[in-house]
């Protein structure tokens, strides 16, 4: 018995002394390294780190801080110089030449040239192009000389010189996939799959205005929403994407800041299936749908309601005037219900992918709102996996929520609703949307944002689906940390990070 | 029945299965709210009057929740130690009595289904067939099932070759009559034990599959269900998560309670014998 | 050596069904890998490549002869998420795990063994009541409600230990163990609040056995009795539900290595269901299957060890 008992306090002795022990010493670590290193996290694995393969946004949004483009693009979404530093257009609008700066260094000590701008191109070009950004018809391109790129256009195309944002790889390294090396602000130095990847400031990098201020940047792998709270709350994240549920509740003790992001949340209606090939049918659906009550319930707030095919990220494009069309209204919308023969409404099942807990809430909001004018609504949890072989390649549901990403250029969010193109899971199909779009490509400055809203409006109005709201990124970091920016599309930028007052503390 | 009032386990743990039984068939016949209507306006409220127990993140009653959710966590775990016992225990015994190959092709049977972790057998199935109740039970029993089986075939196979069973064979009885009246009872302890052990399992279990959004479908609430839905506002509204917390709790403590019950009566009548 | 021959062979027609029953579930599995990787942005001619390189454009039955022939010649292929060979993913994971494994498991024997023999003893009413009620509650509360209660506790408020990343043993020891502790602890009270059961209800079921009634009848102490006799007796069906343990550890590492973000064998199992990454699920079913059956194994010989009438009628 007293033996029992020495040995539970003795085991209780070691078990406090190995917590205490090390604390100690990780605080004076973490002091020594304060000022160099960011901690960061992103909620998925990368599924490439070469960037001619990747196609996730999470792993572009930190790896295109290793890599550049001809072009890059800043928190306005509007092109800048990066690799060349100014690029002129021939008058019939078909020759771009790009001016090739001569003090760009890979990370691995090899000066890049022309030949490195050719060889990246002519893999973009070869099958229908292995990059992640449409090449329209491009007849030829050329380098004559060291620091000089030429292409040739067989049409005029206003969206050209965003694709030329596409990362610029080295000519004759084969190790992209597991040692990754571009010429941006920061270096790749390690990943660890499911736990880290770590970069590194590139010091040798051209542009001195935007020499990194942080030496280390550690990102974390973590999926878990608590477990980043957790982590931030006892500093060993700097900066984390929250929830919206806890961005209130930061909000003493960190810099809480929210932008826009290129998301549109949808509930899908799968246009060839009955009765939701009925455009009745779809705009009693829109009318029954009080979009408020999701923004307030599953994002607290931090979405803005919307009625169009994209976000308000693009702000020149995107057409403010549609939420009046098909506004809430129950009585309306019963009575369309009954135009269509639906007068006791119907049976309809969503399909949810299970990991995105905000779909499953809006899909119980909806689910509520629905049962007012009749119809039934049954949920289905599905796993992604199952969800994207359902649901995105065989269209094989009748409706689904899901959060849509935009990329840089509006078209390549509208387009997805043109009657043939392959993303178009709505199976959505109006030879007017498909012509205006089409209109687009030759199309350029206002006259261009002019055919973008028609476009969100023929949607609005046919009840392609229900557009619900556009969510807002919430960002946490420590008080110190500054420079932390929201982009169109999802990228963390690194080197606009810094600490101030970095000798507090 | 005077001895199992007398036990403070049984009683204890009586009263606590008894908490849930009340909400679970209560509820079948008042709830105070529909536990799917959802109330944006008064979300994350905590205890009040009109929502004694609160409400959850999208403003539905918690009361009313966790009384669907208790009938919802008694059903897997009923049908859980039910199937995972009718299953289990004859393979063992089999196994344990018999031993030789039949023992050692039933065990690689066993070992084969073993070396899969639970909650890989439960993703597999629901990647393959979609979440639904009786998938998740169905997982859960695969995962109970060897369980069962071990303990029952030890048992066996420690009481084969006792006295009392050689003597009973000796006298002819056959083999069933021997395992099912003789060997059988004297694991009743043990085998309760496990019972007991598998209900805390299949509930614990389900509330680790919903943590990883594989549960019970939407808006039904289960348990574990409403620990994962809860546990990201822990920070706003500790009693949201709490309260499932401690029905689950609950639910476990009163079947441990009253399997440690039956043990200890069970082990005072064989001293009484 | 025929002994051996006869566990080497059993051994591997398990690992034979178990790697079919994988590769045909995983058939089953809707989804496709490519598309999950490169998500629903991706160029069709992207998922072609990604596809090709993948196998996925044969049918079934080759592919898992192709699989085969290569495992039994050691090589369990490229991982189709992670593009690195499945060997050294599973052998960067396992360390961990097994470090988790171990620690949690000496937890809970630490814990559960002391504590069920107090229990068993029945004298000392004070300790046993809050101790039995540290057991009950141990076993009834899910693993990752244990997990954000520590974390809340020693991570949020305390600021004495992490809840994420690990640090390898190489860096620094008491880093490793402190990367661990909570994430051990957070299994363990499952293991240990077992343990417990299982002992205290097996030593008091010993106690009414005949030989103890005559070693007390010849004078010994209860003591005596309890720790040269009984404890014996009653370990053998702990030992009984030594590997469910195991698994209980394995499968519990699921969870709770997805709350602490550890880059253990938990988390590459739940990716590569996800992900559909067939070569790396195959190679992990088959690691798992081998220790669960070497655990089984040495199980059995424990038994030997611990209960001599055993290991005499295994001799027949």
């Amino acid at each position: 018995m007293k033996k029992n008992f020495v040995l539970l306090t003795l085991l209780f002795a070691i078990f406090v002394s190995v917590i205490f022990s090390g604390g100690k010493s990780e605080k004076k670590a973490s002091e020594y390294k304060i000022k160099d290193t960011v901690k960061l996290c992103i909620s998925s694995e990368p599924d490439s780190l070469n960037p001619w393969i990747s196609a996730a946004s999470d792993t572009s949004a930190i790896m295109d801080n290793v890599f550049e483009g001809l072009m890059g693009f800043n928190e306005e979404g509007t092109l800048v110089p990066r690799i060349s530093s100014s690029y002129t257009v021939s008058t019939d609008g078909l020759v771009y030449t790009f001016k090739i700066r001569d003090d760009v260094y890979f990370h691995n000590g090899k000066h890049l040239s022309s030949a490195d701008v050719l060889y990246s191109y002519q893999s973009f070009l070869k099958d229908g192009g292995n990059g992640n950004y449409r090449f329209p018809s491009i007849s030829s391109i050329a380098a004559p000389d060291d620091y000089t790129f030429v292409v040739t256009l067989s049409s005029p195309s206003a969206s050209f010189l965003i694709s030329t944002v596409e990362e610029i790889l080295p000519k004759g390294y084969d190790k992209q996939a597991t040692l990754p090396i571009g010429t941006g602000p920061y270096k790749f130095v390690e990943y660890q799959p499911s736990q880290k990847i770590v970069f590194e400031a590139n010091e040798n990098y051209y542009d001195k205005t935007r020499l990194p201020s942080i030496k280390n940047v550690i990102v974390y792998i973590m999926s878990d929403s608590s477990s980043i709270i957790a982590a931030l709350q006892s500093n060993q994240l700097d900066a984390a994407e929250i929830s919206s549920n806890n961005a209130d509740l930061l909000s003493d003790n960190y810099n809480v800041i929210t932008g826009p992001r290129n998301l549109v949340s949808v509930l899908v209606l799968n246009n060839k299936i009955a009765p939701l090939d009925n455009v009745k049918v779809r705009t009693a659906i829109n009318m029954a749908i009080k979009k408020e009550d999701v923004v307030n319930g599953v994002f607290d707030g931090y979405a803005q309601v919307i009625n169009s095919n994209i976000s308000p990220v693009y702000k020149k494009d995107y057409n403010n005037d549609l939420l009046t069309i098909n506004s809430y209204d129950l009585t309306k919308a019963k009575d369309l219900l009954s135009q269509a023969g639906y007068p006791n409404g119907f049976d309809l099942e969503i399909t949810i992918p299970s990991n995105y807990w905000q779909h499953v809430d809006t899909a119980q909001i909806i689910q509520q709102q629905l049962l007012k004018i009749g119809i039934n609504v049954k949920l289905k949890n599905v796993e992604w996996g199952t969800w994207l072989d359902q649901v995105y390649t065989n269209r094989n549901y009748s409706s689904t929520i899901i959060g849509i990403d935009g990329k840089l250029d509006p078209y390549d969010a509208l387009v997805r609703y043109t009657t043939d193109s392959r993303n178009n899971f709505f199976n959505y199909s109006n030879s007017e949307y498909d012509a205006v779009l089409n209109s687009t490509l030759s199309a350029s400055g206002q006259e261009l944002s002019t055919l973008y809203k028609k476009a969100q409006e023929i949607m609005a109005k046919d009840a392609g689906s229900a557009f619900i709201c556009a969510p807002s990124s919430i960002v946490a970091t420590t008080k110190d940390l500054k420079g932390y920016m929201f982009y169109p599309v999802y990228f963390i930028n690194f080197d606009s990070l810094y600490y101030e007052n970095s000798s507090t503390n | 029945m005077n001895k199992y009032l007398k036990n403070r386990n049984f009683i204890i743990g009586f009263i606590f299965l008894s908490i849930i039984l009340i909400l679970a068939f209560g509820g079948l016949f008042f709830k105070p709210y529909n536990p799917s209507q959802i109330d944006i306006a008064n979300k994350l409220q905590g205890f009040s009057r009109q929502h004694i127990l609160g409400t959850d993140h999208l403003g539905r009653d918690i009361l009313s929740r966790l009384m669907v959710g208790s009938t919802i966590s008694l059903e897997i775990g009923f049908f859980v130690v039910l199937f995972g016992a009718l299953i289990g225990i004859p393979i063992g015994a089999i196994a344990g009595y018999y031993g030789g190959k039949i023992d050692e092709i039933i065990m690689k049977l066993i070992d084969t289904l073993m070396s899969f972790p639970g909650v890989l057998i439960a993703l597999m199935l629901i990647a393959v067939f979609n979440v639904s109740l009786s998938i998740i039970i169905l997982a859960l029993v695969l995962i109970a099932l060897p369980k069962f089986a071990r303990i029952s075939r030890s048992g066996f196979y420690k009481y084969r070759e006792s006295p009392f069973v050689l003597a009973t064979k000796a006298r002819g009885a056959s083999s069933f009559r021997i395992m099912l009246f003789h060997i059988l009872p004297h694991l009743v302890p043990s085998l309760m034990v496990t019972a007991s052990l598998t209900f805390a399992t299949a509930i614990i279990s389900e509330a680790g599959l919903s943590y990883l959004g594989l549960g019970i479908q939407p808006p039904t609430p289960s348990f574990g269900k409403m620990v994962s839905e809860a546990q990201s506002y822990i920070l706003q509204d500790p009693l949201y998560v709490f309260i499932p917390t401690l029905a689950i709790t609950i639910l476990v403590l009163g079947f441990n309670l009253i399997g440690d019950g039956i043990q200890d009566i069970s082990e005072k009548d064989k001293n009484n014998e | 050596m025929h002994f051996f021959r006869r566990k080497l062979l059993s051994t591997l027609i398990t690992l034979f069904l178990v790697s079919v029953l994988t590769f045909s579930i995983f058939q089953m599995l809707p989804g496709d890998p490519a598309t999950l990787i490169l998500g629903i942005d991706a160029q069709p001619s992207q998922i072609e490549a990604l596809r090709a390189t993948m196998d996925l454009d044969k049918n079934p039955v080759v592919r898992y002869t192709l699989w085969a022939t290569k495992a039994l010649q050691g090589d369990l292929g490229v991982s189709y998420k992670y593009q690195r060979p499945v060997s050294e993913l599973i052998f960067s994971s396992i360390n961990i795990t097994a470090q988790l494994a171990t620690l949690s498991f000496l937890i809970s024997l630490l814990i559960g063994i002391p504590i069920g023999i107090l229990l068993a003893k029945r004298d000392k009413k004070r300790v046993i009541i809050p101790l039995s009620m540290f057991s009950q509650l141990g076993m009834a509360i899910p693993s990752f409600c244990v997990a954000i209660i520590l974390i809340e506790i020693f991570s949020v408020k305390l600021h004495v230990l992490p809840s994420l990343g690990y640090i390898p043993i190489g860096d620094s020891l008491i880093g490793n163990i402190r990367s661990l502790l909570l994430p051990s602890l957070s299994i363990a009270t499952g293991g240990a609040a077992i343990i417990i059961r299982f002992l205290r209800s097996n030593i008091i079921s010993e106690k009414n056995k005949d030989y103890v009634r005559t070693n007390r009848s010849i004078g010994l102490s209860e003591n005596q009795i309890l720790y040269t006799h009984i404890l014996r007796n009653s370990l053998i069906p702990v030992l009984t539900i030594f590997g469910i343990l195991i698994s209980d550890v394995l499968g519990g590492s699921i969870i709770i290595e997805n709350v602490f973000s550890l880059p253990g064998i938990g988390k590459l199992i739940t990716s590569s269901i996800t992900s559909r990454d067939l070569p790396l699920i195959q190679a992990l079913v088959m690691y798992l299957s081998i220790i669960v059956i070497i655990t089984n194994m040495i199980v059995d010989m424990l038994y030997g060890v611990i209960d001599p009438r055993i290991r005499m009628s295994g001799n027949e």
